[in-house]
């Protein structure tokens, strides 16, 4: 912990926005800083960092804090904006000033967090949001009475059409202007607000001297901080989390207070500590609301009764479900169809740069790096870009407008019944798609046993690219009509599905085990969303998949390609070269052409050469090798070494299967290259090993290959973006041992059982 | 109307029907946490749907809405709101809408 800096050390002032959620903390943010913003990720947790310039005062930062209900670090949310408050965090300083975001229409509950913030004595200025709401309720609320009892000035705001704002930027930087004194130094005492009840005052003194003493909050903020200390240790188990950040003698203050307390007859709980706050709370309220008779809300906005006919329909339990599935469905569209046109866009561009490289540069190693490894790896990242764009504008969309609340409503005994949240809905349902934009999607769940849960079994869902390997090998071992085909595919999307939740069943019993997490959940009035911050959340997020997990991507597809690449076949580089020549001359030109102009039995023969020599090539690299040596273990799945080879070569992503195999079986580039893969498939035959001379492909070793691919982690982008949410390679790493290990055992299973039944072989 | 025996919770609310808290008994970080989001007692809570799957419940007080699983809700006590003191508690917003069925 190092010492704290005073403020005025530091040439720009920090402003830090805090708030409950729904408050429209970000729209009064968006609205401060003129939506020029930057966002990265707080050290160590996956919680979104918001920081702007302040409009018109280049040397006033606004930090956006994520949106909580309390300052008590129970979960990373609370716990990032406690340690920005008290200047715990790695920049070690507290912020100039705190802009508390309250809903003016919901005073009582939002007031909370801001008595807690008040407490930590950072010069604090208070927006009363949605004033026009609590207006039309008729609270009669006197902003002045709340300023004189909370001691901070209160300005009446609605930051969706811009009223208030410029009189909230005067008062902060007024705010930022007044002396900022520094520690030790004599400090106006503060004025007691409320008072914990004894024995728990008592406690609360040693603990702020000790947090003084040991340099870590001013005077002014350690009575505040003890507080909030002393409840977290007093609902036990984050002092683990405490011992990382405090000196173990104020660790050791705090749980010789939290046993005495224990120990009090009067049984001061944390909650009690919780009450006297709120009782408080409403002291003030009541004395700032100017109508006598009728205490605050006694009547409805339009807002209010507009959202309660709108739940009426989208709660019910026929036009609600309904609704749902005609939103998901539009999801999907969106994620299958509508960004179907800008992926091909994005692979002919990228077919064009590999061509452009391969004209522009002489042939060898090195163009062929830059092609297939660079531009090839570089393709599969941005080729997830409009599905991820897509999702993210949709999420923000259903968020902003409070839809996604009654989503986890419907859906939440449904995702219980599997140990999860029901905002863990969304992403496995996104999953189908894809598990990367529905593992980033995750990030509505704030429990993070929940989250992890969710991003440890998204992949399970049978995803966009699973899908042509499915097809390619359901056409190629049955022969049957299309409804048998239909039903093969639809069983593995369930087989995956039910894998998920059985998986996250388990995985919240043994490895996340824990208390059950609460689902404590606010439905938000609905309101219409704003285009302008929906386009910009979706493009923040969307750029940090590219920027984070994009590098990793890319990185792993230059070392497959290298695999496949080396050690070089000279020999079948040499004998293409050789009838290449051979065809040319036949064919009366000589050297460079354009291959578009030779006759067509000429271009066949060349294409024909070009599938050898690349098949001869794969065969005898290191992944060819590797394939062969691998055999052995694949053998009891019923898979030869080809089909190692196609697993091996798809763990950067699982639709490479097919192009592999299409390399494997010589037909790579073929016009008609699926059906003669097909062909090829249906005939191969076993090379050695006890079924030498029996065909590969029987309907058995095509649900056990397509079981494999169901339950697999093939895909570096899932396990890249599982990296970046989870902040360690530890978790990615668990994913694709367990998935793998799933995998092969599903696959054992299938054939085994089959095969002694007679099933299929 | 005859005091209930045993202590009725959040859980045993039937639609419509508003009750004030009395109390939290559970666990203490449940108890905290539904506390930090108004329930202390003597707030007064109306039921006002229940999800279509039978779980979880929404409930209005001090003028928002909150969703709790009915595990959740059995942490919180209750006393049937007095009809007599629609603003019994620190905030008689939920009694107020009380009369919708």
């Amino acid at each position: 912990m190092t010492p704290l800096r005073t403020a005025a050390a530091r040439s720009t002032r920090r402003i830090a926005v805090a708030g409950n959620p729904n408050s429209g903390k970000t729209t009064l943010f968006n609205a401060l800083t003129g939506l020029r913003h930057k966002v990265a990720n707080y050290p160590g947790v996956t919680v979104e960092k918001r920081e702007g310039r302040l409009a018109g005062e280049p040397r006033i930062t606004l930090l956006d804090l994520p949106g909580t209900y309390s300052l008590s670090a129970r979960s990373p949310d609370e716990q990032v904006a406690r340690d920005v408050l008290l200047g715990w965090t790695d920049g070690g300083a507290p912020p100039d000033a705190v802009l508390i975001v309250v809903d003016a229409a919901n005073l009582e509950r939002n007031l909370y967090l801001a008595c807690q913030i008040i407490e930590l004595g950072v010069p604090a200025v208070m927006a009363c949001n949605m004033w026009d709401r609590a207006t039309q309720r008729g609270d009669g609320l006197d902003p002045a009475a709340v300023s004189r009892a909370l001691g901070v000035p209160v300005i009446p705001t609605v930051a969706t059409r811009g009223v208030g704002v410029e009189a909230v930027r005067r008062a902060l930087v007024r705010a930022c202007g007044e002396t900022h004194p520094a520690v030790g130094a004599e400090e106006p005492k503060t004025v007691p607000r409320w008072l914990p009840p004894e024995p728990y005052a008592s406690s609360v003194e040693p603990v702020a001297a000790a947090l003084v003493e040991h340099g870590i909050c001013s005077p002014r903020a350690a009575a505040g901080a003890a507080l909030l200390l002393l409840g977290d240790a007093q609902v036990g188990g984050e002092a683990s989390r405490l011992g990382r950040r405090l000196p173990p003698a104020v660790v050791e203050r705090v749980a010789t207070e939290v046993a005495h307390l224990r120990r009090d007859e009067t049984r001061v709980t944390a909650t009690a500590i919780v009450a006297a706050r709120y009782a408080w709370i409403g002291d003030v309220v009541r004395r700032a609301t100017q109508t006598s008779d009728a205490p605050a809300g006694g009547r409805r906005s339009r807002g209010d009764v507009l959202t309660d006919r709108i739940d009426r329909i989208v709660t019910h339990r026929v036009w609600g479900v309904a609704l749902l599935g005609g939103i998901l469905f539009t999801l999907f569209m969106a994620l299958f169809s509508w960004a179907e046109p800008l992926m091909r866009l994005i692979e002919r561009g990228q077919t064009a740069l590999q061509a452009g490289a391969r004209a522009a540069l002489p042939a060898g190693p090195l163009v062929d790096l830059l092609a297939d490894g660079v531009i090839g790896g570089a393709g599969a990242v941005v080729v997830f870009f409009p599905q991820i764009c897509f999702l993210f504008f949709f999420i923000a969309f259903l968020e902003d407008s409070g839809y996604l609340a009654r989503a986890a409503f419907l859906m939440d005994r449904l995702m219980s019944s599997a140990g999860l949240h029901g905002k863990s809905f969304i992403p496995l349902l996104s999953s189908y798609a894809c598990a990367v934009p529905g593992i980033m999607a995750t990030r509505t769940i704030e429990n993070r046993r929940d989250r992890l849960a969710t991003i440890l079994v998204a992949p399970l869902m049978s995803c966009s690219a699973r899908l042509p390997v499915y097809l390619i090998v359901v056409a190629a071992v049955f022969s049957g009509g299309a409804w048998l085909k239909a039903c093969v595919i639809t069983a593995m999307y369930a087989v995956g599905t039910v894998t998920a939740l059985l998986m996250a069943a388990l995985f919240k019993r043994t490895l996340l085990a824990g208390p059950t997490p609460a689902f404590i959940l606010e439905l938000p009035p609905y309101h219409l969303p704003r285009p302008w911050p929906i386009l910009r959340a979706m493009w923040d997020r969307s750029k940090l998949f590219l920027t984070r997990a994009g590098t990793v991507i890319l990185a792993v597809c230059v070392v497959l390609w290298g695999l496949a690449y080396f050690p070089r076949d000279e020999a079948a580089q040499a004998r293409a070269a050789r009838r290449t020549q051979a065809v040319l001359a036949a064919a009366g030109v000589g050297g460079a052409v354009d291959r578009s102009l030779l006759p067509d039995p000429a271009r066949d023969a060349l294409r024909e050469i070009e599938s050898e020599r690349a098949g001869a090539q794969l065969r005898q690299s290191y992944l060819g090798r590797l394939g062969r040596a691998i055999e052995p273990a694949l053998r009891p799945l019923g898979f030869d070494w080809r089909i190692g080879v196609g697993v091996l070569a798809s763990f950067a992503a699982r639709e490479v299967f097919v192009g592999t195999m299409g390399v494997v079986y010589n037909v790579g580039g073929a016009e008609d290259a699926d059906a003669s893969l097909r062909m090829r498939m249906r005939e191969s035959r076993w090379d050695s090993g006890p079924r030498a001379g029996q065909r590969v492909y029987s309907p058995l070793v095509g649900v056990s290959l397509m079981i494999f691919y169901v339950l697999c982690c093939q895909c570096i982008s899932t396990l890249a973006v599982a990296r970046r949410e989870t902040n360690s390679w530890h978790w990615p790493a668990f994913m694709f041992a367990y998935m793998t290990a799933l995998a092969y055992a599903g696959a054992l299973v299938v054939y085994q059982i089959g095969t002694r039944l007679g099933l299929g072989v | 109307m005859p005091h209930a025996v045993f202590p009725r919770s959040l859980s045993d609310v039937t639609i419509g029907e508003a009750a004030v808290v009395s109390g939290l008994a559970g666990d203490e970080r449940l108890c905290a946490r539904l506390a930090e989001m108004g329930l202390t007692a003597g707030t007064s809570v109306r039921l006002v749907r229940i999800a279509p799957l039978g779980d979880p419940l929404e409930f209005e007080l001090r003028g928002y809405r909150l969703s709790l699983r009915r595990a959740e809700a059995a942490a919180v006590l209750v006393s049937r709101a007095n009809p007599l003191h629609p603003a019994a508690g620190s905030n008689g917003r939920a009694g107020a809408n009380a009369a919708r069925p």
